[in-house]
């Protein structure tokens, strides 16, 4: 059984111009444009979400909710510093820390039980010492995978601290809204309402069958095992990683290599996504299938100059099944997309000759902010 | 064949050649350099089929003749021969080398196998200093990228305009240029030419203070001759990127620096500096710079120093192993720090070198933070 924790910054960057200006304290703050600028609210104190102000919000309208508010232009250097050291107090209990943002963070405990005690009594170590060393709260999630660890940090926000225990999760589940579930999006959201399914104990209750016809088999699967409680993502450290790959098995071996293809640009995406979050480029892409008799070949291309582009990676991945594994109409059981050779990324060094796509790049951009702040189903690539 | 070589001087001139050897080649002759001795000279050649390398040696010729002979291993030979004579002695396809009471006796290749010496027909010659060159080589050679997918970019520069010639190198993020005038041209007036690193680094260790080098410039090669020396050497074939274009025309503030006392902060910053970036903080307000450097792993530093400055504050960041570069390379104990732009190439310039230019380009500083700055 794994421990995971997952610790959430309580309303980051407002907590951190409170910490700077204590005469802040107790009074709603807002931070992002000015009120008479166009941007929106990157955070809100918890003093300024009471008057409904929430972050991705225009800064206008939070002015119209909360006239009182104190609105302060975001800090980025400021909290990115405030940021390392919270991360710096992760590293002293486990090597396995992936950032997922400056403020959220998943780390893996399990072997550092024997060194630290329990996962809770690390939690609460932990909880304590961004408090007393730096002066902020987190809300903090103990549970057996990342899935389970998340939702709990949240339930009690702020300065909250919720422990799963192995065996009450789908109990603990069961009376939350199903859009809490990964995957489930305003759309999917809808459908399930119409299936009579709005609760994620409903979904445990409707007939396995009935999902399977309405989302097919992939998503009613997944539906399913996040409704147990059960996932099994690893944490992945955020410390120079040697590989980063994707891949899926399929419910039912898959000959359309149209349909192949698609699955292939998914992993792409997911991969480069993930090398740009943490901050790397890679020189090489591997591809990975498993066919009907288990065998599992793989085959890898070198790029000329490393890239963390999503449409390089997916058009490198493509070539592979095209010209070496997509051997005319055979079927698949699994399919996998790698990349190693991996180089930091020089983050913010500005280059005298642009090269390469730099649109491309752009929309990279784009979309990895849309979906970091609006979730992963509000946009796709065509 | 029957030659005496001084040792001393056949190990000089070994060592002009023996770079240019590419061991490693598939053809094993390319391992190889040949001796000729004739009744004016003797010859050492050496190849890798891109770049060819001779060099003229004093020598007793008693019978003339040519061989060829493993570099690595004549180099290895030449090294540890007691000084005095040195005599090569070929028969057939056998070669002895001797010096004091030591024999080594060895099987050659044929001599014919071994790549003509390249005829180029050059359009243009020029004619520089040799202190010229060397000033040319320093200023550029840095900026040189180890590795980059962009070939052009693997050597410097050489660009000939109005009497003057022009050389410049960068890997994107640095770069060096410096102008100086030729002492002699024949043939075209403008010109624009790619010489690769590799023969670069062969001329810096050959060419001293004095005296003058000849560049013949060919459509596909360009060769190098001075004293008893020769090389030549396939041009680097494509578009180098347009600098012009980015090197800024005016600037917003021009900042006088000590070049020690800042280079001894950035020193101490870079112990501490982000491992993943290099990024160190530069913070210019009257009278002061502050220095600063943080990374996850160790911790963070802050520093100052005392400058002429005056004027409203700002921030620059720097990958701090850019400065360092520059500051080795740039001749004065002051240089001036121009600036255009936080986000704009940074020109460094010497008072005592108005011919010579040095740019890094910064990292990032976000608008808001500029924002901040400039509060």
């Amino acid at each position: 059984m794994r421990a995971i924790l997952h610790i959430d910054m309580d309303a980051f960057f407002a907590s951190v111009e409170v910490l700077d200006r204590p005469e802040l304290r107790g009074r709603p703050v807002i931070v992002g444009d000015t009120p008479e600028g166009r941007g929106v609210v990157a955070a809100a104190s918890y003093e300024a979400r009471r008057f409904g102000v929430h972050s991705a919000m225009s800064a206008a309208q939070a002015r119209r909710l909360c006239p009182g508010g104190v609105f302060i232009r975001p800090r980025h250097r400021r909290y990115s510093e405030i940021s390392k050291k919270i991360v710096t107090i992760f590293r002293d209990y486990t090597p396995l820390v992936e950032t997922i943002s400056l403020d959220e963070a998943f780390l893996d405990v399990t072997a550092s039980q024997k060194l630290f005690g329990t996962a809770v009594e690390i939690g609460r170590a932990i909880k304590k010492r961004i408090k007393d060393e730096i002066g902020l709260t987190a809300s903090v999630g103990v549970a057996p995978n990342k899935f389970l660890a998340k939702i709990a940090s949240d339930l009690e926000k702020p300065n909250g601290f919720v422990v799963i225990e192995p065996g009450t999760e789908a109990a603990r589940l069961a009376t939350l809204n199903v859009n809490r579930l990964w995957g489930v999006g305003p759309v999917m959201d809808r459908e399930l309402g119409r299936l009579g399914i709005r609760l994620v104990g409903d979904i445990l209750k409707t007939d396995p069958k009935r999902l399977e016809r309405r989302f097919g088999m992939e998503s009613a699967r997944a539906l399913i095992d996040l409704a147990r409680g059960l996932d099994d993502r690893p944490v992945v450290p955020d410390s120079a990683p040697k590989s980063i790959s994707e891949e899926t098995t399929f419910e039912r071996d898959i000959g359309d290599s149209a349909r192949l293809v698609e699955i292939l640009d998914g992993l792409a995406d997911e991969v480069a996504r993930r090398m740009r979050r943490q901050g790397y480029r890679a020189r090489t892409v591997h591809l990975k299938a498993r066919y009907p008799d288990f065998t599992t070949p793989t085959r890898s291309l070198t790029l000329p100059s490393p890239t963390a582009s999503t449409v390089a990676i997916r058009k490198a991945a493509r070539e592979l099944f095209e010209q070496k594994l997509g051997r005319a109409g055979r079927a698949l059981r699994l399919i996998g997309v790698g990349v190693s050779g991996l180089v930091p990324e020089d983050e913010g060094q500005l280059e005298l000759f642009r090269e390469g796509d730099d649109r491309a790049e752009k929309i990279d951009h784009l979309i990895d902010r849309i979906q970091k702040k609006h979730g992963d189903d509000s946009i796709r690539r065509g | 064949m029957k030659v005496i070589f001084e040792r001393q001087s056949l190990a000089s001139g070994i060592s002009l050649i023996q770079n240019i050897v590419n061991s490693a080649s598939t053809m094993p002759i390319l391992a190889n350099i040949l001796i000729e001795a004739g009744a004016e000279s003797t010859t050492i050649y050496g190849t890798d089929l891109e770049s060819f390398g001779r060099v003229e040696m004093k020598a007793q010729v008693e019978e003339g003749g040519r061989v060829t002979v493993n570099a690595r291993l004549l180099a290895d030979i030449v090294k540890l021969m007691p000084e005095g004579e040195v005599v090569m002695d070929a028969t057939g396809n056998k070669l002895t080398i001797s010096g004091g009471r030591n024999t080594y006796a060895m099987g050659t290749m044929p001599s014919d196998d071994f790549p003509e010496w390249p005829r180029i027909e050059a359009e243009t010659t020029l004619v520089l200093r040799q202190a010229d060159l060397r000033r040319i080589l320093h200023n550029t050679m840095f900026a040189i990228p180890v590795r980059d997918p962009r070939k052009v970019l693997m050597g410097v520069l050489f660009e000939l305009n109005g009497g003057r010639l022009t050389c410049v190198a960068t890997d994107g993020r640095k770069l060096g240029k410096i102008t100086i005038e030729p002492t002699e041209i024949r043939g075209r007036d403008s010109i624009s030419v790619i010489l690769p690193k590799r023969i670069l680094e062969e001329l810096d260790k050959a060419i001293g203070e004095e005296g003058e080098i000849e560049l013949g410039i060919s459509d596909r090669q360009v060769s190098f001759t001075l004293d008893n020396l020769s090389y030549v050497s396939a041009r680097l074939e494509g578009t180098y990127p347009k600098y012009d274009a980015v090197i800024p025309q005016s600037f917003k503030r021009t900042i006088r620096i000590q070049k020690t006392t800042l280079a001894d902060a950035i020193n101490r910053a870079a112990i501490v500096a982000e491992r993943r970036h290099h990024s160190i903080l530069l913070k210019f307000s009257t009278g002061q710079i502050e220095i600063q450097a943080q990374s996850s792993e160790d911790g963070t530093y802050e520093g100052a120093i005392e400058t002429d400055y005056q004027g409203e504050s700002f921030k620059l960041a720097f990958n701090h192993q850019y400065l360092q570069e520059i500051f080795k390379v740039t001749p004065d104990p002051q240089v001036d720090l121009k600036i255009k732009d936080v986000n704009a190439p940074i020109v460094f310039e010497c008072e005592s070198d108005p011919q010579s230019l040095f740019l890094v380009m910064p990292v990032r500083i976000s608008e808001i933070e500029e924002a901040e700055a400039n509060v």
